[in-house]
């Protein structure tokens, strides 16, 4: 009878803490898995600490230009801070390559 | 890329556009290098250059170095960051358009030199007796990417 009791009371609790699992995470007691938190895409879609957060440009959308279509103009200054460089200019006499990049 | 501004900065202007930090030491993703070298996110304009000055000092770049603006302009309207490559013709098209960030970079820069290997074969041929025709060609047929830069 003592054995049968402890038996008794084991399955109470199973069966307690197993609802209170399942509430907890959403599901139903059959035991489906839980769903997996949505995982959110590093980078380019939130704002960083320093609040850059690239947006759609005008021509090419989130993934950026294509073959064919116009390079955006610009005008920036060279590494001195003071000489100023438009793309128009450069690419009237010779074609240009451009590349982006950062120290790290 | 420095090798490829060396054997075709006569045919054809190369620019490094220096954009804001990818793994800075204080951004959500930093790089031990980063930490190392003490990079952070630039705060004024001055800051930048002086970061953009270290990257070609310490690479030995010879290539024209160029800076963006604190608003990150450039950068966004070419979606460059982290990294990318562009070709840009004298009409203003694209003949290379690579894809963002370090995976993008080496396909696009193969591209680039098939290109360039192409248009430098265009120049040295004689001109053409039809003027019509002289002008080079600048939009070669879609190069593969089995050439290797190195």
């Amino acid at each position: 009878m003592k054995r049968t009791n402890q038996i008794a009371w084991t399955w109470l609790f199973g069966v307690i803490f197993g609802l209170d699992g399942a509430i907890t995470y959403g599901q139903d007691p059959a035991g489906s898995p839980p769903d997996r938190p949505s995982v959110r895409r590093p980078g380019l879609q939130r704002p960083d600490r320093t609040g850059f957060q690239p947006r759609r440009n005008a021509a090419g959308g989130k993934s950026g230009l294509k073959v064919g279509a116009m390079a955006p103009e610009f005008k920036l200054k060279s590494l001195d801070g003071e000489t100023e460089t438009e793309l128009a200019t450069l690419r009237s006499a010779k074609p240009v390559v451009l590349f982006f990049g950062s120290y790290t | 890329m420095e090798t490829m501004y060396q054997e075709y900065k006569d045919i054809v202007e190369f620019r490094l556009i220096y954009i804001r930090e990818a793994h800075s030491a204080d951004g959500e993703r930093p790089t031990q290098f980063a930490k190392d070298k003490g990079i952070v996110q630039q705060q004024t304009y001055d800051q930048r250059c002086t970061t953009a000055k270290m990257l070609f000092d310490e690479n030995k770049l010879t290539i024209p170095g160029l800076v963006d603006s604190m608003d990150n302009q450039t950068n966004t309207e070419y979606f460059a960051h982290p990294d990318r490559v562009f070709l840009v013709l004298k009409d203003g098209t694209l003949a290379v358009a690579g894809a963002k960030g370090p995976r993008g970079f080496q396909p696009a820069i193969d591209d680039v030199e098939k290109w360039l290997i192409d248009y430098r074969k265009t120049l040295a041929e004689p001109a053409p007796e039809n003027p019509i025709d002289e002008q080079p060609q600048e939009n070669p047929p879609s190069p593969d990417r089995s050439s290797s830069i190195r």
